[in-house]
């Protein structure tokens, strides 16, 4: 079993799929808990976080690793039950009358593998729906994703919003898409990010997450 | 110099009497001439009024930058390389369009490809994408020559040339598009041998589109689109093998049928920005959107290869006028005074974008633009 454990691990860190795949599933066969085994592809994720940031990984490899995460979470659901589900910290989805998700998606994935619980709200979504959910969830986090400069009159909108109804403080607002300092400015945001990978780090620093910090066997799903 | 002359002498690195003037305008020309994005994009004929109010109004645009002819909205609808939503159609009349991600085709695709060859794939892609049958898609095909065709023709009555003779993607950014971002990952990590030979395929087909319809419009230079796949997202070997290969093969077929190929650089190219000099010097041309740092592309490409750049989408859209003018005048002095360079905005024009900030941009012309 040990052993087993072991080959997940680096059967993750080294990006090999399929590997994952029949390793997760003999793991499953064999009765390893499927906490443990989550815990093996977080480690086998933390190495792939630490081949990046020693840039011998890109984050294509990142990518990959949370692809591979993902097909991890379709055999081994997460449910209340076995303990894995994790109050979402970070609600994102892209402002109204924009449909682009390609940088929505990976950030997502990269942040729900690094055992941080994500509210998606998809694409397309109105004001008050983003101001709504850090309402009703306390997320610390609110990531607006935008590819079209109309985007930036309803992330504005957005913060205005939230500072109307006296939740901007509860809240660090973080855009992402095609901006930069001037768009985080003009929209009164707390930081823009145009890099999934930093995304993620952005993330990380808002939370008080260490880095290098071992992750934990907790994952969000919604 | 004609604009003609003036646009030749800044590919081959000299020095015009001005730095060309070519702004990537299209949807945001409708929206100043008063027409909804929606009839911009569906009225050719409307468009092209919008184009000439505005050169009118600035007589110192004098190329011709455009890929009406790739996007309007019957052809996008027909022969789109990715499923649009289209505005007035999908979308409310005055947005931009936009594309849908999604895995159009699968893995299994490629054997259709490597089977029956990329055009006949290529025909059944566009019907199972856009619900179309070949009689539209030959209409589309058609449409899209005669208004290239037009676009060249009308550019030229009003005293501008015309930048593309033709339109074309590099084969791994396009199955990328197709394929999706994710998935297309997934293939260069677990069917790498097998993508090498698609994209063979793919790139060999599409060379022999892009030469065809330079040698149909007469226009010497090819708009090559890249998206995606820079060293920005994957590793120098994957980036080697998948796409620098055949952007390589593409440059120098292009360069032996004697067409300029200009590459339209989305997101940011930095770390890629050597892999140019393995091209012949004033061969070949670069677009840059704004994500690539155009000073430091301009310190290692500089007096090698023609940059197009940069005034961004968010500068245009937030900007003071007198920041796009001190941003004009800064790539006019730094990267113009010495040729070889061409004033263009990042990418689009936003259909947002200020009119004063478009007053700007090309008042600095007038201004600075004289060599």
């Amino acid at each position: 079993m040990a052993n087993t454990r072991r080959m997940l691990v680096t059967a993750v860190e080294t990006l090999d799929e399929e590997k994952v795949v029949s390793l997760v599933k003999m793991g499953l066969n064999n009765g390893i808990s499927p906490l443990d085994l989550i815990e093996d592809v977080h480690q086998g994720m933390k190495r792939v976080g630490m081949h990046y940031e020693r840039e011998d990984y890109y984050i294509a490899d990142l990518i990959m690793a949370s692809l591979i995460f993902q097909r991890v979470l379709t055999l081994i659901p997460i449910t209340k039950e076995n303990g894995s589900e994790q109050k979402p910290q970070v609600i994102i989805g892209t402002v109204k009358h924009d449909i682009h998700d390609i940088g929505k998606n990976i950030i997502i994935g990269l942040l729900r593998s690094r055992g941080i619980g994500v509210i998606d709200l998809g694409v397309d979504v109105p004001p008050d729906v983003f101001v709504d959910a850090v309402q009703e969830t306390g997320a610390k986090i609110l990531g607006l994703s935008g590819l079209l400069t109309s985007s930036y009159e309803v992330m504005r909108e957005i913060t205005d919003t939230l500072n109307k109804r006296n939740l901007r403080s509860r809240v660090q607002v973080v855009i992402g898409g095609l901006v930069n300092e001037d768009v985080k400015e003009y929209v009164g945001a707390d930081y823009w990010v145009d890099d999934c990978a930093y995304g993620v780090e952005v993330c990380r620093h808002i939370l008080n997450i260490d880095v290098n910090s071992s992750s934990k066997t907790v994952v969000g799903v919604v | 110099m004609t604009p003609e002359q003036r646009l030749q002498t800044a590919i081959l690195l000299g020095k015009p009497d001005r730095v060309p003037c070519a702004p990537l305008i299209e949807s945001y020309a409708g929206r100043r001439a008063g027409l909804s994005n929606y009839e911009f994009m569906y009225n050719y004929e409307q468009a092209e009024l919008a184009f000439v109010q505005l050169q009118q109004e600035f007589p110192w645009w004098d190329v011709m930058r455009s890929v009406y002819f790739v996007f309007h909205g019957p052809i996008q609808k027909t022969i789109g390389f990715m499923k649009p939503m289209m505005p007035g159609v999908d979308l409310p009349p005055d947005s931009e369009y936009q594309m849908l991600e999604y895995e159009a085709i699968t893995r299994d695709d490629y054997g259709l490809i490597l089977e029956a060859g990329f055009h006949s794939f290529l025909n059944e892609f566009y019907k199972r994408v856009h619900k179309v049958n070949d009689e539209e898609i030959a209409k589309a095909r058609r449409l899209q020559l005669d208004i290239l065709n037009s676009q060249i023709n009308r550019a030229r009555q009003r005293g501008q040339t015309f930048l593309y003779g033709g339109f074309t993607v590099l084969a791994a950014p396009l199955l990328c598009m197709m394929r999706s971002l994710e998935q297309f990952i997934r293939d260069m990590y677990q069917v790498p041998s097998l993508l090498d030979r698609v994209l063979e395929v793919v790139t060999e087909a599409l060379i022999a589109d892009g030469i065809a319809s330079a040698r149909k419009t007469g226009i010497p230079r090819l708009f090559i689109g890249t998206a995606r796949l820079t060293c920005q997202l994957i590793s120098v070997p994957l980036f080697e093998r998948f796409v620098w290969s055949s952007m390589k093969q593409t440059v120098f077929k292009l360069l032996d049928a004697g067409i300029t190929p200009i590459f339209h650089l989305d997101s940011d190219w930095t770390k890629n920005l050597e892999y140019f000099r393995e091209f012949p010097p004033g061969k070949v041309v670069i677009e840059l959107d704004s994500t690539t740092d155009i000073f430091q592309a301009h310190r290692i490409l500089g007096g090698h290869t023609c940059i197009i750049g940069d005034v961004g989408a968010p500068l245009f859209t937030l900007g003071k006028p007198e920041q796009v003018q001190e941003y004009c005048r800064k790539l006019l002095h730094e990267l113009g005074k010495e040729g070889g360079f061409i004033l263009g905005s990042g990418c689009h024009v936003p259909l947002e974008a200020k009119h004063e900030n478009i007053d700007a941009f090309f008042r600095s012309v007038e201004e600075w633009g004289w060599l």
